[in-house]
């Protein structure tokens, strides 16, 4: 059978039960079931699947998604989120649309704190998302900036992400995370852009509203008590892996500790706190690894299968030019990503991407740097976007999937022109690395 | 319903809440081992092994320790994007409809995954890693999320057959 078929044939009956309501999770889980029992040999093959379900679970890689989650709930039950926020208000002044430039803002900071983009939605979205539909901001301009700069938490050092990368891909870890700073930073220049010019054309997207004038002394110590601190909090994760202390996943627990350490400090890790903290971190982790752990063997169904890489061969075999191949590739992931987590898609197609971008004889580097991009871009597309299932989760009640879908479709342009920007300017990645490793 | 069904469903919220707080006390004790061998490896060289495989083993826990409360609450993600729009006739077909789908595949992989762990008992399987636990351990997760997600989607299939809005 014809790999589009038999993508059809998985993908339509897990279409049907999620937009019928069923769990996303359990969505997967009914495809994964019925799957494994056809294809993989009746009830020996769903003993299998509860083996792959364990195995996928049991994985140290997954236990920064745990751990970060930690640091994002400490930082916000404790209000230290709230402080950091509070000094970026302060410098924002009255910029129109500045609670959405806070957030592209927040976005970078939080992504220097974490390093899993769903931690920094969570964190972001429950804290902005709140005020910005108090002041009349659009959902286009409250759910969308989130969507898109906390994405930037796994393009900017410490991702989690670009460990994995560096690991399936056998690339250096240190090179992919001082080449994918830029990019980060680049995407982050490119949604303040889209912010101004949209706010600029269309006000009532999110309305200015009257704040009071903040001595250049006050933002100063503001900064220096709310911000300052948090270089304790980097340092505990980014820090520790430069110095080859820790590993990317050791650093998340350091981090963690890190936050709640901070917290202390400022007399706010109250029991009660320290609960919530736990209580709900676990929570989100569970609701992200329960996906994760359908997805992971969903993708193993679509393995044997070989749709998936039937998929991948009638890309990179088509006769055009290498160039070609690589646009290609990258927007496989994106299309990937609009089904499967980013973990499941890096595992499939890195082993088989990485030696054709070597063989064709570009950096390897540039091109993870493009792929991480594109993973960002396909996690925060409909239909199934992981990113987009975890702002639902914290976006205030009502808030439909319709409304996360139409906020995240700019900013997935300006990922697209990101990775445009990127493909046409290589040097924006091997620069800096060139520049840190010679 | 009647008096021991809701009896039943409180003892069934209890153990929820008591499973997700458990799942929440080992994430901290991951923290914890992972801090501590960080630590112990910079501070006086020495570096424990297991610290990884019980990390591993513990996220495990936390998932299927955590998902039976996360279902109770309805906080499992879900796609509403036809759902929100349906009416409130056929919005209950869908939620007796889901809950009997969820029924079912949580019931069949407590049934398979009892059967696994029964198997790896008996065979007396150990895991191919430092620790080398028996792997019936590690396994029994599964069944036991599941059975409490099972019971959870019959409460939910149920009370919404009943006439409730869940």
């Amino acid at each position: 059978m014809e790999w589009y078929f038999v993508i059809a044939i998985v993908l339509t009956p897990l279409l049907i039960l999620m937009t019928m309501g069923l769990p996303v999770a359990f969505s997967f889980l009914a495809v994964n079931l019925v799957g494994s029992y056809i294809l993989l040999g009746g009830i020996n093959g769903v003993q299998q699947l509860v083996l792959n379900t364990v195995d996928s679970l049991s994985s140290f890689t997954l236990v920064p998604i745990a751990l970060f989650m930690i640091m994002g709930e400490a930082m916000f039950q404790s209000r230290i989120a709230i402080d950091l926020m509070d000094t970026l208000d302060k410098w924002f002044g009255r910029l129109r649309g500045r609670l959405a430039f806070m957030a592209v803002g927040g976005g970078v900071l939080f992504s220097t704190l974490t390093g899993n983009s769903m931690g920094s939605i969570a964190l972001l979205g429950s804290s902005l998302v709140p005020e910005m539909e108090k002041r009349g901001y659009k959902k286009p301009m409250s759910l969308g900036p989130i969507l898109g700069s906390a994405g930037l938490a796994i393009m900017i050092p410490p991702s989690s992400l670009a460990v994995v990368l560096g690991v399936v891909g056998d690339l250096s870890i240190g090179r992919i995370l001082i080449g994918i700073i830029v990019p980060g930073l680049l995407m982050a220049v490119l949604y303040a852009l889209y912010i101004y010019i949209r706010c600029t054309i269309e006000p009532d997207i999110a309305p200015s509203f009257d704040v009071p004038h903040v001595p250049l002394s006050e933002k100063l110590s503001a900064t220096v008590i709310n911000i300052l601190p948090l270089t304790l909090v980097v340092f505990s994760v980014v820090g520790v892996i430069f110095l080859g202390i820790a590993t990317p996943s050791e650093a998340a627990a350091t981090g963690a500790f890190a936050t709640l350490a901070l917290a202390a400090l400022k007399g706010r890790l109250s029991s009660s706190v320290f609960s919530k903290t736990m209580f709900s971190s676990t929570n989100i982790s569970v609701m992200v690894l329960l996906i994760v752990s359908g997805a992971v063997a969903f993708t193993q169904l679509l393995a044997f299968t070989g749709a998936t890489f039937g998929m991948v061969d009638a890309i990179v075999s088509l006769d055009v030019s290498k160039e070609t191949i690589i646009i290609m590739m990258l927007i496989a992931v994106i299309f990937l990503g609009m089904f499967m987590g980013p973990l499941p898609i890096m595992l499939i197609t890195l082993p088989i991407f990485i030696p054709i971008v070597i063989q064709f004889g570009f950096d390897p580097i540039w091109f993870a740097a493009m792929y991480l991009v594109s993973i960002e871009t396909g996690a925060t597309s409909p239909p199934l976007g992981a990113a987009l299932f975890v702002m639902k989760a914290v976006a205030p009640k009502g808030t439909t999937m319709n409304q996360i879908y139409r906020a995240a479709m700019p900013f997935i342009i300006c990922d697209l022109l990101a990775i445009a920007i990127l493909f046409y300017f290589p040097v924006l990645v091997t620069g800096p690395v060139e520049y840190m490793f010679r | 319903m009647p008096h021991f069904y809701q009896t039943v469903v409180r003892v069934f919220s209890r153990l929820n809440l008591f499973c997700a707080g458990f799942g929440a006390a080992i994430l901290f004790f991951v923290a914890t081992i992972i801090l501590w061998e960080v630590l112990s490896r910079a501070i006086f060289g020495q570096s424990r092994l297991w610290v990884i495989e019980v990390s591993e083993y513990s996220l495990l826990f936390i998932t299927f320790l955590g998902a039976p409360y996360l279902l109770e609450k309805n906080m499992h993600v879900v796609l509403d994007i036809v759902y929100d729009n349906l009416g409130p006739g056929w919005r209950r077909v869908a939620t007796v409809t889901n809950a009997t789908l969820g029924l079912a595949i949580c019931a069949t992989l407590t049934v398979v995954g009892i059967m696994v762990v029964i198997d790896q008992y008996q065979v007396g399987v150990r895991q191919s890693t430092v620790m080398t636990p028996y792997s019936f351990w590690i396994t029994a997760a599964l069944p036991l999320g599941m059975f409490l997600m099972s019971f959870q989607f019959l409460d939910k299939g149920l009370r919404s057959f009943a006439g409730e809005d869940i």
